[in-house]
């Protein structure tokens, strides 16, 4: 029954000399080929053999209760698998004796030949031995026997312990000799066949086997043979090549060198290596060729600053975050480079503004010739600077540098940081700001005036848009956000008083702007300036609709006003009394009862010294007989209405009649005096009380429209202290309100605690001083807020 | 077809094909049939208890339905990892190494080629060294969330990386022992023993199979430690000062709790009181730990989580009336909780927060019990993917929840007064009642199988393991009901009679 | 290109490739030694085996291939639903082959490595074991009862706890 046709199962050393001389042509001769009959009879005889265990098997002779190595059956197989194990190793052996008598490169291309022949034939092997394999072997495995593979994983653990590496007279380390000398040979500019390495590298995968699952490839024959020596010779090589090429050459050319090297090896590693080797190998290029020379390439940093090289400044930075912790000096070297050059910028601006006057004036008045300008070559004081050139040059410096950033050290994070803190310093300490950190945003908030009211040079609404955007930059350094905000409430005021503002929109957006940047409370109050100018159009159209129906109509004068919440504007009640004109009274009361009748409890507190007027003086005509229309302030328009009464006045007079306090009048009066309306008795002694002062009735002028309301210089300098008295009131309320919400959270807390945490709390509106807070302290002591602890006086307890 | 073929064939097929040919035939078989190709001839026996083929007979059958048969086996896991533990411990059973030493030279110990592995047999002969697939019993079984209703999940991790020293034993042989024991469970067949020592009732207890040792908490104010493998009281633990209500241990120490308001850890070697745990302000009612966290459910409706590595504590408030049960689950993560106010909650431990809130039952709920198997669960046709929970109730009834999402799936009828307790593993429900009746019901059709009858009283306690019920009454009996048989393959002659029950049967079936 | 093969009594059969393919046995061979016109001996499987097996291999030519070596998947699979057998498969076994014949095209399925048709044909044989007592198998098989009858005693006792509870 188990007698099959002409190969008649037999006993081993039969069956396996059989199987020799067949298995011999196919590792050694296979390209002669293999006829279907030769390949048919290996697995036959195999098969015949594996299933003669009935006929060979000697199992019914063994007692019921003892078992052999596994309880249960017996499969056939183990004799065969010895003696293929046997013959493999005799093979190898022979290899390896021709082997011997190879060197370098013959060596390599006989091993890359011979690995290919034996891997294609021992597939054959395999191939013919599935019948092993299906059962015997795979039994062994399952009954968890060590060291039994299936045959064609023998034939490469054959390969890899016998003929490959392990033992002794292994050619593996001859191998690896001649194949560094390859790749050094190609480091070195000479063409190697890389192939023949890469053949190598995938012998060297191949052979990596899991012992505990032959199924699972494992790359520790590759690691351990391979990448190891090779990365420790690529570690020498570029040891030697650095040190001697550095000593030899700028720092420049050796960056080009190393970045050239680098991609070097990357490209190697895809090339002929496995991919897995392309971390270890690239990290210890990276060591050997940027970590062990960080020292001097850090020190170039500062000459490629110097010279703003930007090509050889990305290529430093490329190189050196291979190496992140050496970036840190970079970073401190940059910031201290940016500071430096924003404060050189600074000081330049703040030289040629004492060297001679700003080329253009910061505001319309200034046209007119200054009455006790400083004397020409007069120094001027550092904070008389320009705001646009002070804005334009921190800004350039700040461009500059963020430019830089961006290409040359790929806006990594850790520059941007430097960046950041050197613009803050110095936009907020620089010799501008040498007496208070609050000049900057004062400078900055008038720029912003400059560029939003009308007559700014700057008209095309994308280009303001633009420059605004820029403002916003510098104005994220500022420390002190609260004085940007009072200047720039000021100055919006005065825009939307003296309708000035030269674009509804663009006003919004820089608003929505400084909204995005300081959150809604911080231009809360600008919105609501821009409501009320909106509602008082409103009114205005309904006062006059009333007006014109009511039945006391009189010839007034044409009447606009604009009521605005005390909360939002930053007004001042007038400084002085002031005698309505009767000319006005009766729609001054007409215009109060309809507001209070409108809104009862509300109190309108009239802000004449705001006022504008235009009067025409029907006593001279111009050429083109059309009256002179002259533009005064309210103030003025007093005055010269007194003059349609009597067409001379003493000082002392005009005070009386006017009520104004003498201040007042005297600038009502300049003005006047300024553009010839009024003319003096005495030009010698013009402030004196009896001095005489007369309508000037041959009053002759080119224009049509004469501008009277001139202000005197030393108005807008006290405006400009006034603001900044202003802010440090205002900043003590701020921090004393922020304290109290502390305390009120805490209940008790400790000096320095409290301290800090109310600068915390400030720091998005200004950084306040540790003397102001102690200050603020001391007052809610005082006002009994807040008390000392009995028993710890650094303690604070909060005073429900 | 095969009473087509039968008559003409009359080949040996398995005596004449190349034995690969035949152990491919025999894997096709059912355990019944190989056993009995085993009986045909010599040739057939070796091939018919191969180990390749009932190895995988039991991947497929312990601790698992198997698809094809629908039979599951239990695990039996803890008991062996238990016995290294027990030898470690120096308290010999003279009965478990008397017992492997019979099966060994019943089926013949496996020898091995391996020279170490012979020292090794040598040394302790029911080891062998040779980790080979076919002997790593432990490896091949994953390791269970919740092995029983309380011992902690450490112990079982540690077990299955335990050195590879492995008892190696024939799957039949292993095979044979669960389908035995299973089929005792399902025909009801067990040995009872009874416990006497508390003199007032039994209100909890806690028995761990891996150190043989069983604990037990009672209204006489006192603890008890049992030695399951003499059935002897060890040590009686006094200290609180009023009824003990919850107990549970673990290598090193003992937990307990009761309404004296505190918790009480002792050591478990020395039995000393190491630490008392005070805080709760109403007595203690329920306790479990899962290694460093501890929770305690009280009467007023708290639960109170306690951290005995940081040696913190928090509190989670919901429930309105007595917590009775509380389970950790996921080492610390959740918590489950049942309550007189007629919910279980499930919590979030992380946050403190309440979960999810199981609401059916419409009396006080004495028992609950979670069990996360590896393989999910079915309940009437079902599946629990996230495990499953059940909860007795003084409602009379116990009712079977899907852990992962709140659904009731099926309510179990069959107590005629109030559920106390209630126990779950993945074959198999055991509840304990009013009505002094302890009853095994079927997981997976959801009806009852039989009663346990003897409580003099209520029942108030229960827990299951694989081969064991144990139960503690009102009666201050604690009763050990085991369906592992004390003689497995027949080794005395008569061994086929002694399955049956050996305090006599005391069975009711109910079909 | 059509593949010959020729049984052990020198009858040669033609088919297609794909179907040859169904054996791994031929398709790993047609691999190495490439396709040529020579006939392929199968010395050990007979002419009507052969025929036999052909058959089944037309008949499932286009099915996917078992995956060579996910043994233990494909035998979980199949024993999901042990006794379900496809019925074309079922009535290939029966349609008048008599047990030499079943038996032999079990051998020649493992000799070829046609590993369904080596499933379908260790079902059958354990289809026909199952629920047999040890005698009915014994008379079925043809086996001697070499046992003593005290072994047989002892070998009964080992084995009880399989029998019905």
């Amino acid at each position: 029954m188990a007698n099959y046709g002409a190969l008649a199962a037999s006993d081993l050393p039969t069956t396996w000399a059989q199987l020799e001389t067949g298995i011999d042509p196919i590792m050694n001769k296979l390209s002669e080929g293999l006829s279907y009959k030769r390949w048919m009879d290996l697995y036959t005889l195999i098969y015949n053999y594996c299933t003669s265990s009935r006929m060979y098997g000697n199992q019914n002779d063994e007692p019921i209760n003892s078992h052999s190595s596994t309880r249960g059956a017996n499969l056939m197989g183990a004799d065969l698998y010895q003696n293929l194990k046997k013959y493999l190793k005799e093979h190898l052996d022979t290899l390896k004796a021709n082997a011997d008598a190879q060197m370098d490169e013959d060596l390599l291309l006989f091993y890359t030949k011979e690995w290919k022949r034996y891997t294609t034939a021992t597939a054959y092997v395999n191939h013919v031995f599935a019948y092993l394999n299906r059962h015997w072997v795979k039994r062994e495995i399952d009954e968890g026997h060590k060291n039994i593979y299936d045959v064609y994983t023998l034939t490469l653990v054959t390969w890899r312990d016998h003929f490959f590496g392990g033992g002794p007279g292994t050619i593996q380390p001859k191998i690896m000799d001649a194949v560094l000398k390859l790749i050094e040979k190609q480091r070195n500019g000479e063409t190697i066949d890389s192939t023949i390495v890469n053949a190598i590298v995938d012998s060297f995968v191949s052979l990596g086997l899991d012992e505990n699952d032959s199924t699972k490839p494992t790359l520790d024959v590759y690691k351990q043979y391979f990448e190891t020596p090779f990365i420790a010779k690529t570690e020498a090589y570029y040891k030697m090549e650095s040190e001697r090429f550095i000593s030899e050459n700028t720092i420049v050319d050796y960056m080009k060198k190393a970045e050239m090297r680098l991609a070097e090896e990357d490209n190697r590693v895809q090339m002929y290596l496995h991919s897995s080797s392309q971390k270890p190998l690239l990290l210890s290029c990276e060591t050997v060729l940027i970590k062990n020379h960080t020292g001097p390439i850090q020190e170039e940093f500062q000459n490629l600053l110097d010279q703003d090289k930007m090509e050889d400044l990305s290529r430093m930075y490329g190189l050196l975050s291979r190496v992140p912790e050496s970036l840190e000096k970079l970073r401190h070297t940059f910031e201290v480079h940016v500071r430096k050059q924003g404060l050189s910028a600074v000081e330049k601006v703040a030289e040629s503004a004492q060297a001679g006057p700003a080329e253009a004036g910061e505001e319309d008045e200034e046209e007119e010739p200054k009455p006790k300008a400083p004397a020409a070559g007069a120094p001027r004081k550092p904070g008389d600077v320009d705001s646009k050139t002070y804005v334009d040059a921190l800004l350039s410096v700040h461009a500059k540098y963020s430019d830089l950033v961006k290409t040359a050290f790929r806006g990594e994070t850790g520059f941007e940081g430097s960046l950041d803190r050197a613009c803050r310093e110095f936009v907020n300490r620089n010799v501008v700001c040498e007496k208070s950190s609050s000049k900057s945003p004062e400078l900055l908030a008038k720029h912003c005036d400059s560029l939003l009211k009308k007559g700014s040079k700057i008209t095309d609404e994308h280009e303001v848009e633009e420059v605004l955007n820029s403002v916003m930059t510098l104005f994220k350094y500022v420390e002190d956000k609260d004085v940007f905000q009072k200047f720039y409430q000021k100055q919006l005021a005065r825009r939307l008083v003296n309708a000035q503002s030269a674009n509804g929109d663009t006003e919004e957006s820089m608003i929505n702007k400084l909204k995005d940047a300081c959150g809604f409370e911080f231009t809360s109050k600008l919105q609501r300036m821009f409501q009320d100018v909106a509602l008082s159009k409103d009114l205005n159209d309904q006062f006059k609709e009333q007006t014109s129906r009511t039945q006391d109509k009189v010839d007034g004068p044409d009447f606009q006003i604009l009521v605005g919440g005390t909360g939002q504007w930053p007004l001042n009640a007038p400084s002085t009394a002031f005698n309505i004109p009767d000319d006005l009274l009766k729609t001054y009361e007409r215009f109060q009862n309809f507001y209070q009748h409108k809104f009862s409890g509300r109190k309108l507190n009239w802000l004449f010294h705001l006022g504008r007027a235009e009067i025409k003086a029907n006593y001279v005509k111009t050429a083109g007989k059309t009256p002179f229309t002259f533009l005064t302030s309210t103030y003025q328009m007093g005055v010269l209405l007194q003059f349609n009464t009597a067409t001379s006045y003493t000082f002392t007079e005009l005070a009386t009649n006017t009520s104004l306090d003498t201040p007042t009048l005297k600038s009502a009066l300049y003005g006047l005096l300024k553009s010839k309306t009024v003319t003096v008795d005495n030009p010698s002694k013009v402030w004196e009380p009896e001095n005489r002062w007369e309508l000037n009735l041959a009053f002759k002028s080119k224009k049509t429209r004469i501008k009277v309301d001139v202000p005197m210089r030393a108005e807008q300098k006290a405006e400009s202290e006034e603001t900044h008295k202003g802010i440090e009131e205002d900043r003590s309320m701020v921090i004393q309100a922020a304290i109290v919400r502390i305390m009120k959270t805490r209940k008790m807390m400790q000096n320095q605690v409290l301290v800090t945490e109310t600068i915390e709390q400030l720091k998005t509106r200004f950084k306040p001083t540790v003397s102001a807070i102690k200050k603020c302290i001391d007052m809610l002591l005082e006002k009994e807020y807040i008390e000392r602890m009995e028993k710890d006086r650094e303690m604070f307890a909060y005073v429900a | 077809m095969a009473t087509s073929l039968g008559p003409l064939l009359r080949i040996d097929f398995i005596a004449s094909a190349p034995a690969e040919i035949a152990i491919r035939i025999l894997q096709y078989l059912d355990a019944k049939s190989l056993c009995h190709a085993a009986q045909t001839s010599t040739a057939w026996r070796k091939l018919a208890d191969d180990d390749i083929i009932w190895h995988r007979m039991c991947e497929q059958h312990i601790d698992r339905k198997c698809k094809k048969c629908g039979w599951g086996l239990p695990l039996l896991d803890n008991k062996r990892k238990g016995a290294a533990m027990v030898r470690k411990r120096s308290r010999d059973s003279t009965n478990s190494d008397a017992s492997s030493a019979k099966k060994r030279r019943l089926v013949g110990q496996a020898s091995s080629s391996d020279g170490e592995a012979e020292a090794a047999a040598q040394v302790t002969p029911a080891t062998v060294s040779t980790p080979t697939k076919a002997a790593a019993v432990c490896e091949m079984i994953p390791p269970l969330t919740v092995p029983s209703a309380l011992s902690s999940a450490p112990a079982t991790s540690t077990a299955v990386s335990s050195p590879r020293r492995v008892f190696k034993r024939p799957w039949k042989e292993i095979y044979a022992e669960r389908l035995v024991v299973e089929r005792n469970w399902r025909s009801g067949t067990f040995s009872r023993t009874e416990l006497k020592g508390h003199t007032d009732s039994v209100m909890c207890l806690h028995y761990s199979e891996c150190q043989g040792l069983l604990v037990t908490g009672s209204y006489d104010y006192t603890i008890r430690v049992w030695n399951t493998d003499t059935m002897e009281c060890i040590k009686v633990l006094t200290g609180h000062t009023r009824c003990v209500r919850g107990v549970q241990m673990d290598d090193t120490k003992i937990v307990s709790g009761s309404m004296d308001r505190t918790l009480r850890i002792w050591n478990l070697k020395t039995f000393q009181c190491i630490r008392v745990l005070e805080g709760h302000a109403a007595g203690v009612v329920c306790l479990h730990f899962s290694d460093k966290i501890l929770a305690s459910g009280s009467v007023d409706g708290t639960i109170r989580v306690w951290n005995l590595g940081a040696g913190c504590c928090f509190t989670l408030c919901g429930h309105r009336e007595w917590v009775n049960k509380v389970q950790i689950l996921e080492g610390g993560k959740r918590l489950l909780s049942c309550s007189d106010d007629s919910t279980i909650k499930l919590w979030d431990l992380d946050t403190r927060t309440e979960l999810r809130a199981f609401t059916g039952h419409v009396g006080q709920i004495q028992g609950m019990h979670a069990f996360l198997p590896h393989s999910p669960p079915r309940v009437d046709g079902h599946t629990l993917p996230g495990g499953i929970l059940i909860s007795g109730s003084l409602d009379n009834t116990i009712k079977i929840w899907c852990l992962a999402t709140g659904v009731e799936v099926k309510t179990l009828f069959g107590h005629v007064e109030g559920v106390w307790c209630a126990a779950v593993d993945s074959l198999r429900i055991v509840s304990g009642g009013q009505d002094r009746k302890v009853i095994v019901w079927d997981i997976e059709r959801g009806q009852k199988m039989y009663e346990l009858t003897g409580h003099g009283g209520a029942v108030n306690c229960c827990q299951m393991t694989d081969t064991k019920v144990i139960t503690g009454g009102e009666d201050g009996m604690v009763r050990i009901w085991d369906f592992l048989p004390a003689d497995l393959f027949g080794t005395r002659p008569a061994a086929s009679s002694t399955l049956a029950p050996v305090s006599g049967p005391s069975i009711t079936a109910v079909e | 290109m059509p593949v010959i093969l020729q049984a052990s009594d020198g009858q040669q059969f033609t088919i297609s490739k794909p179907v040859a393919e169904r054996s791994m046995l031929l398709k790993n061979m047609l691999d190495d030694v490439g396709e040529n016109e020579q006939a392929i001996p199968l010395p050990n499987v007979s002419g009507p085996i052969l025929a036999a097996v052909i058959e089944y291999c037309e008949h499932h030519k286009d099915e996917a291939m078992p995956a060579a070596d996910e043994d233990d998947k494909v035998f979980e699979a199949s024993k999901k639903k042990p006794d379900d057998i496809d019925q074309w498969d079922a009535d290939f076994m029966k349609q008048g082959k008599g047990n030499e014949e079943l038996f032999e095209i079990i051998l020649a399925a493992n000799y070829l490595d046609i590993k369904p048709l080596l499933d379908l044909g260790c079902k059958t044989v354990a289809n026909m074991i199952k629920g047999k007592t040890p005698e009915q198998i014994r008379e079925m098989f043809n086996i001697e009862n070499d046992f003593t009858p005290d072994e047989e005693e002892q070998i009964r006792r080992e084995n009880e706890w399989a029998a019905d509870a």
